[in-house]
């Protein structure tokens, strides 16, 4: 019995250690951020002050979830600041000197702790896909109607946020005991002007990134905004959508998916060193010796960019660039020469050949990353470009069934699960209709977002027609999958969305089924179809396998 | 001795991971907890919530653990309610401050969730000892 409660405890122990690793580069980016300011403005006190607090809460909970260095490290800081602190006092010029080395250390120890931690990674991915958000950012909403505020959170808390809501007057004792992202300043529906700009004020009072939902669209409140010194502003009604849209892109959550180079080399020294550099820059990377593996390579790591060296054993660089353009997965992929000869004919026989640039060896660090960052910048634009449907931002039609292909073929080699699912809004016709067209998108948008929110980096999720979104869970079992979806479903129908004529609530059905059998991309959407189908027969809300 | 079992927690810590951690390994062994972000917020709960034990955490933002427990003490109810602290900075003369404060002892930070719940049974069962 105890054995049993102990697998338990243990098991929701490594969960919870799992998202406390998700977010531990967010506290040292915060660290880092708060400890600049403090010396930007030649000592800012109230910045130094939440250093300290954030630097001691990392030193008790770091080693609780077992990394026991960052723990130390930051334990280092508390101390280094604790007697000053105490006293109120400005640290010396040596007690900052040694906190910037503590620092520093703190940083490099996060990050080999992340690096170790993507092993567990793997194990993860079994147990839960939708990540239980208990540790996502931390936004409060801060109003003067209680009620309303509530109601908010507990619609951005869908989104994976940790919401809270706050009376105004409460503020204060409340900002005191957390530290939050973002603050939304909601002033009541029928506040004055008057009222509108006291509250803004008192949110764009401590420092801290804030949205201003207003009353209503006149200019006078913006107006009224504006002087409050809110950074950004929505009117009402506002789309959930575009709300979680501005917390991410505040919080940073978006685009966190790092530049991933193959570099294609047999001269060890020189492919190391370039490795190390772009490592350096948050690039991954892969290194490959062999070029006669290079399409496995480029199938299994899928990068952005490949670095090639033009000398290689067994054929020359040009000659794999020609053969790499020939696989459709390879077309948009920028492929960079490395070369000791950099006479204008080789260069121009380099992009003859579908290469894109031309390093000369020995090559900088600044030049090489100046021309990998530019080149994957523009590359991703342009591929968002065409793979992403307009609307909601997922990928569309042709990208999704692609991806597809792809998953089952990986699933094959690899044997891991894979389930495919597809959602459909049940009843969007009607509400276009009694809504208007803009409701409707706005629901597939705010549907979009809930999928991308609450599953993990690796799903893919796609518009695959109209109303119907496709998902496919990499290395999840259906039964897990199952699950998913119904909580996601689940928590879709509480969502409220708002119309020409007034709120409403919509489910949505699900279809799903397993690669597991290594069928055709086609008898996959064929069987999830028919589940869809039979879903739908069982009323809103449903989920049906077809196995 | 024949003893009462420990089961009602007031849990009072301002940081948000460490409460989530400290809940769990608390529940999981079967305590009922009652978590307080604030010794404001344990003040004006704990006297319902009937607690067998208090834990505190030392350092938090306007009321700090030991000015907690002294509020505390005013309040009838909760007077001779035993008291554990945690805390990150444990030297040995601050256990020795924090015992004079007649709390029952010190946990510190950082701790195993595995064991946190023996550390406090320990700390229970001997709590007409020492």
């Amino acid at each position: 019995m105890k054995v049993d409660k102990d697998a338990t405890l243990e098991a929701k122990l490594n969960e919870f250690r799992q998202q406390y690793a998700l977010h531990l580069p967010e506290k040292i980016t915060r660290l880092r951020k708060l400890w600049d300011r403090h010396l930007a403005v030649n000592g800012d006190y109230e910045a130094l002050r939440k250093f300290h607090q954030l630097s001691h809460q990392l030193a008790g909970s770091a080693g609780t979830y077992g990394f026991a260095a960052i723990g130390v490290a930051a334990q280092r800081l508390d101390t280094a600041l604790a007697a000053g602190m105490a006293l109120g006092e400005m640290p010396e010029a040596s007690v900052n000197v040694d906190i910037v080395c503590a620092l520093v250390d703190l940083e490099a120890i996060v990050k080999d702790a992340l690096i170790t931690n993507v092993m567990s990674e793997e194990d993860r991915r079994e147990q839960s896909p939708a990540s239980s958000s208990c540790l996502g950012p931390l936004v409060c909403v801060i109003s003067d109607d209680q009620e309303q505020a509530h109601e908010l959170a507990v619609q951005i808390g869908y989104y994976g946020y940790r919401a809270q809501a706050c009376h105004v007057g409460r503020m204060d004792a409340w900002l005191k005991m957390h530290t939050p992202d973002v603050l939304i300043g909601l002033p009541a529906e029928d506040a004055s002007e008057a009222a509108v700009e006291v509250l803004l004020r008192k949110v764009s009072g401590c420092l801290l990134p804030v949205i201003a939902l207003l009353p209503d669209s006149n200019m006078t409140s913006q107006f009224a905004a504006v002087r409050a010194g809110v950074s950004g502003c929505m009117a009402r009604p506002f789309e959930m959508a575009r709300l979680i849209d501005r917390l991410d892109s505040i919080t940073a959550r978006k685009s966190r998916d790092p530049y991933r180079v193959l570099i294609i080399d047999d001269d060890l020294v020189q492919s190391r060193q370039l490795s190390a550099w772009l490592t350096q820059a948050g690039i991954k990377v892969s290194l490959l010796s062999q070029p006669l593996r290079a399409l496995d390579a480029v199938a299994d790591f899928s990068p952005d960019l490949i670095l090639l060296d033009r000398a290689l054993p067994d054929c020359n660089g040009f000659e794999l660039a020609a053969v790499l353009r020939q696989q459709d997965s390879c077309l948009g992929v920028p492929i960079v020469f490395l070369s000791s000869q950099s006479d204008t004919e080789s260069r121009l026989l380099a992009l003859q050949l579908g290469g894109d640039d031309f390093l000369p060896k020995p090559v900088s660090e600044g030049d090489l990353l100046v021309v990998v960052t530019g080149r994957i910048h523009r590359a991703r634009l342009l591929v968002n470009r065409m793979v992403r449907d307009g609307l909601t931002g997922l990928f569309n039609h042709c990208h999704f069934k692609e991806q597809l292909e792809v998953e089952l073929a990986r699933a094959v080699r690899t044997r891991a699960h894979v389930a495919v699912g597809f959602i459909d809004i049940s009843g969007l016709a009607a509400i276009n209709g009694r809504h208007g067209y803009a409701a409707g998108d706005n629901v597939l948008k705010s549907l979009a977002s809930l999928l991308r929110h609450r599953l993990r980096k690796t799903d893919i999720i796609g518009r695959y027609a109209g109303p119907l979104l496709a998902v496919i869970l990499e290395g999840s079992s259906l039964e897990n999958a199952r699950k998913v979806f119904e909580e996601i479903i689940e928590t879709f129908a509480k969502t409220r969305h708002r119309g020409a004529s007034g709120d409403f609530q919509v489910s949505c059905s699900c279809g799903m089924t397993s690669a597991a059998s290594a069928r055709s991309p086609r008898q996959i959407i064929a069987a999830c179809e028919a589940a869809l189908k039979e879903a739908k027969a069982l009323g809103p809300g449903q989920v049906k396998i077809c196995g | 001795m024949t003893d009462v079992p420990l089961q009602r927690v007031v849990y009072v810590e301002d940081d948000l991971d460490i409460q989530f951690v400290a809940k769990l390994a608390l529940e999981a062994r079967g305590l009922t907890v009652l978590v307080c972000s604030s010794g404001h917020e344990a003040l004006e709960k704990a006297k319902a919530f009937e607690p067998d034990l208090l834990l505190l955490d030392v350092m938090m933002p306007g009321l700090d653990g030991p000015a907690t427990l002294k509020a505390m003490r005013l309040v009838p109810a909760l007077a001779r309610v035993p008291v554990v602290f945690m805390t990150a900075k444990v030297q040995p003369q601050e256990v020795e401050q924090y015992k004079a404060m007649d709390a029952l002892g010190v946990i510190s930070k950082p701790f195993d969730p595995m064991t946190l719940v023996a550390q406090l049974q320990s700390l229970w069962s001997a709590r007409h000892e020492g």
